[in-house]
């Protein structure tokens, strides 16, 4: 009856927000069902029929979300997910009631499985209280210090909610990452390893994120090194190393922000693919998300087909046209996974023109200090308009990047005032890099003048 | 002759971006022409006391902090010691700024023990008691300085040390009585990154000019063309309500 109550509210405040065009209902519907009914998210998932997944991690988990639920489609499964990267309780409880009948009772295909990219913390809630059918953890990096606190903190807290789980559900994790391993010990049930063999050897950058050994505190030594602080570690200390994992990413080979090429080996079987998305962060989306779809009952060839067919999240290399210009859009967050997207475009030839936005909302993090741990050197911008609600902290960076596009780095705070001055420079491609909720506004923008739809309507 | 900076610990003490302090040193003598290297001064390395100019420290997690604080006890402390003795300029943010300190007393009660190269103690009241975080806008001479804080611990100042300025807007030591930072000799202080020094240019060059005192060619640190930097600055304070950068013609005048 409380459940019934709680959608109902739920259901209309939706409708309010979207009548009233203040956005696409992503999260105050569930915040509003979960003040009146606190456990209906819980006893929801536990109805999903065919069961559900949780991914979660720093970077990665909208995209590997999205390559799940494309090769668990592709493979004839029913699938209910939250679309929009709405990640915290309310954002799975806004979409989940839009499955729900007049009762509030889940109404789906007898079938239907879940597949939910969750919260670092919303994760520890959920694994104490629910029962996923499988947990992916991409990977753990530092990120908006003010809001998670710091990785250590993150690590002991998954640590402890694996542990105290019932461990009956199936654990994905990334071999790469020693923040991870150290969390999935803990787990009592099944844990599959994946990760990706193509690392340059030497030591992590002196800004990487986790490598001291999380058991002992020595310094990790590296045989190979992919990005930040994932690699092939090893402890000198206590013995503390990467697990063999079982799917492995191999042969990576870029084709600028157009694709990436690899193997993926597992259980002596060998798909190569063509990824339409770039770098080795991107890798690790696909075969963490595949390792994920194995458990979900997807098939190679299913696997293969999805991902060359993959459309890019929300502002991950995303691209639309707007006029005679091809923009792209890049999400930038944290300074991990910017330093990866900036490794990207540095390999681009040919005009590169750049719009950056830095905002300070909360989902952003309100300190912008990160800034300061991205590489921006290696870009070689013809032009640079910079916006946001922290434009002058990032013009700011930029200079000390030594950047010098031509006409300077312009400071334009107004977002369409700094697009028309983006795309009065140069001739047909225009580079975005934004943080959340900048690139919401920039999407809006853009779909105000037909170029792109809502994000919340794909 | 080239001025020198040590970044202390950079593979532990690096979370708050605080490489934006040396980036920012080393533009700015690049652009006036000023000699300058960077080194690393890594867990277990050995130095002569007049071998660095100036010293930076920045924050770090709990874990990599007591390992720093460990290695602060070994060789590699006692030559940080000696070198500020020899007359450094030293520069440490956040926890690189608590372990400048005398001893850091975390959430467990647990002691980690600092250069003691300041006259201060910071003390964790529990992970019950609010963290301070937020942007935050501090008095420094007359001007203002502007940045962002997050941490636990307060730092309670001694005797020997004195305030590095008082707080407009935010936090600051420890919460409580209005001031932020802490000087003493050459040795600097404070809550403050974002990162500190780029979006206050008149502290960076305070730095290098102290720094280029200890050469007998003194450096000229010439004016740059900072309106980038102050343009950073003034948007910070407009967000936290605070008025523009006070005194700046005045302070420039007595320097």
């Amino acid at each position: 009856m409380r459940h019934a109550f709680a959608s109902l509210m739920g259901k209309l405040t939706a409708a309010a927000v979207r009548g009233m065009g203040w956005g696409g209902g992503t999260a105050a519907p569930g915040l509003v069902a979960e003040r009146l009914s606190p456990s209906y998210l819980y006893d929801l998932l536990t109805a999903v029929p065919g069961g559900y997944a949780l991914i979660s991690g720093t970077n990665g988990k909208t995209t590997s979300t999205a390559m799940l639920v494309a090769m668990l489609e592709r493979a004839g499964q029913d699938v209910v997910r939250n679309r929009s990267g709405s990640n915290l309780s309310r954002g799975l409880l806004s979409e989940l009631l839009g499955t729900t009948d007049l009762r509030g009772r889940l109404r789906t295909n007898p079938d239907t499985a879940g597949v939910f990219e969750v919260d670092e913390a919303l994760l520890a809630r959920l694994l104490l209280r629910t029962r996923p059918r499988a947990v992916l953890l991409t990977n753990l990096f530092r990120d908006q210090l003010d809001r998670y606190g710091e990785l250590d903190t993150i690590t002991r807290r998954w640590k402890a909610a694996i542990g105290e789980s019932d461990g009956g559900f199936t654990l994905i994790a990334n071999a790469d990452d020693p923040a991870v391993v150290h969390a999935a010990a803990s787990h009592r049930g099944e844990t599959i390893f994946f990760g990706v063999e193509d690392g340059t050897a030497g030591e992590p950058d002196e800004w990487a994120d986790a490598t001291l050994c999380p058991i002992c505190g020595t310094g990790l030594s590296y045989d190979q090194v992919n990005y930040s602080h994932l690699g092939h570690y090893r402890c000198k200390g206590c013995g503390f190393a990467r697990p063999k994992a079982r799917i492995v990413a191999r042969k990576l080979e870029g084709d600028g922000l157009t694709a990436t090429a690899f193997e993926v080996e597992s259980d002596g079987e060998t798909i190569s693919l063509r990824l339409p998305l770039p770098g080795t962060y991107n890798v690790y989306n696909a075969v963490g998300a595949m390792a994920l779809a194995g458990t979900m009952g997807a098939g190679g060839e299913d696997m293969r087909q999805a991902l060359e067919e993959f459309a890019p999240a929300f502002g991950r290399a995303e691209k639309v046209r707007v006029g005679e210009w091809e923009v792209t859009m890049m999400l930038i967050k944290n300074p991990a996974g910017a330093n990866e997207v900036i490794r990207s475009l540095a390999e681009l030839e040919g005009e590169q023109d750049f719009l950056v936005l830095l905002n300070d909302r909360v989902a952003d993090g309100e300190d912008v200090s990160w800034i300061w741990d991205v590489d921006f050197s290696r870009l070689w911008p013809d032009s640079l308009v910079v916006g946001g609600r922290r434009a002058a902290d990032m013009a700011l960076r930029l200079k000390y990047a030594g950047l010098e596009p031509n006409g300077g780095i312009v400071t334009e705070t107004v977002l369409e005032k700094a697009l028309e001055l983006a795309l009065g420079t140069g001739d047909s491609s225009l580079y975005v890099l934004s943080t959340y909720t900048a690139l919401l506004e920039f999407r809006s923008l853009l779909a105000r003048r037909g170029a792109v739809r809502e994000f919340w309507q794909e | 002759m080239k001025l020198v900076v040590g970044y202390l610990y950079p593979e532990l003490m690096n979370i708050y971006a605080d490489r934006g302090n040396v980036e920012c040193l080393r533009r700015r003598c690049e652009w006036r022409g000023i000699g300058i290297e960077v080194r690393s001064i890594r867990a277990g390395t050995r130095f002569a006391a007049d071998e660095l100019d100036i010293m930076l420290i920045g924050g770090g997690q709990d874990r990599q902090q007591g390992a720093a604080s460990a290695d602060m006890q070994e060789e590699t402390g006692d030559c940080i010691r000696r070198a500020v003795e020899a007359g450094a300029v030293v520069l440490g943010v956040c926890g690189g700024y608590q372990l400048l300190g005398h001893r850091y007393i975390d959430a467990d009660g647990e002691i980690l023990l600092g250069l003691g190269v300041l006259d201060l103690e910071s003390r964790h009241p529990g992970l019950d008691v609010e963290r301070c975080i937020g942007n935050i806008a501090v008095e420094w001479q007359g001007e203002t300085l502007v940045g962002f804080e997050n941490h636990g611990g307060r730092t309670y100042l001694g005797p020997g040390t004195q305030p590095l300025g008082r707080v407009l807007t935010g936090r600051g030591n420890n919460a409580e009585d209005g001031l932020e930072g802490a000087l003493q000799g050459t040795v600097m202080g404070t809550y403050l990154h974002g990162s500190l020094l780029p979006k206050n240019p008149h502290l960076a060059d305070h730095l290098l000019r102290l720094a280029a005192r200890r050469h007998e060619t003194e450096y000229e640190m010439e004016p740059l063309d900072d309106a980038a930097e102050w343009a950073a600055h003034e948007a910070a304070l407009g967000m936290m309500g605070v008025g523009g950068r006070r005194g700046r013609g005045s302070w420039e005048e007595t320097v």
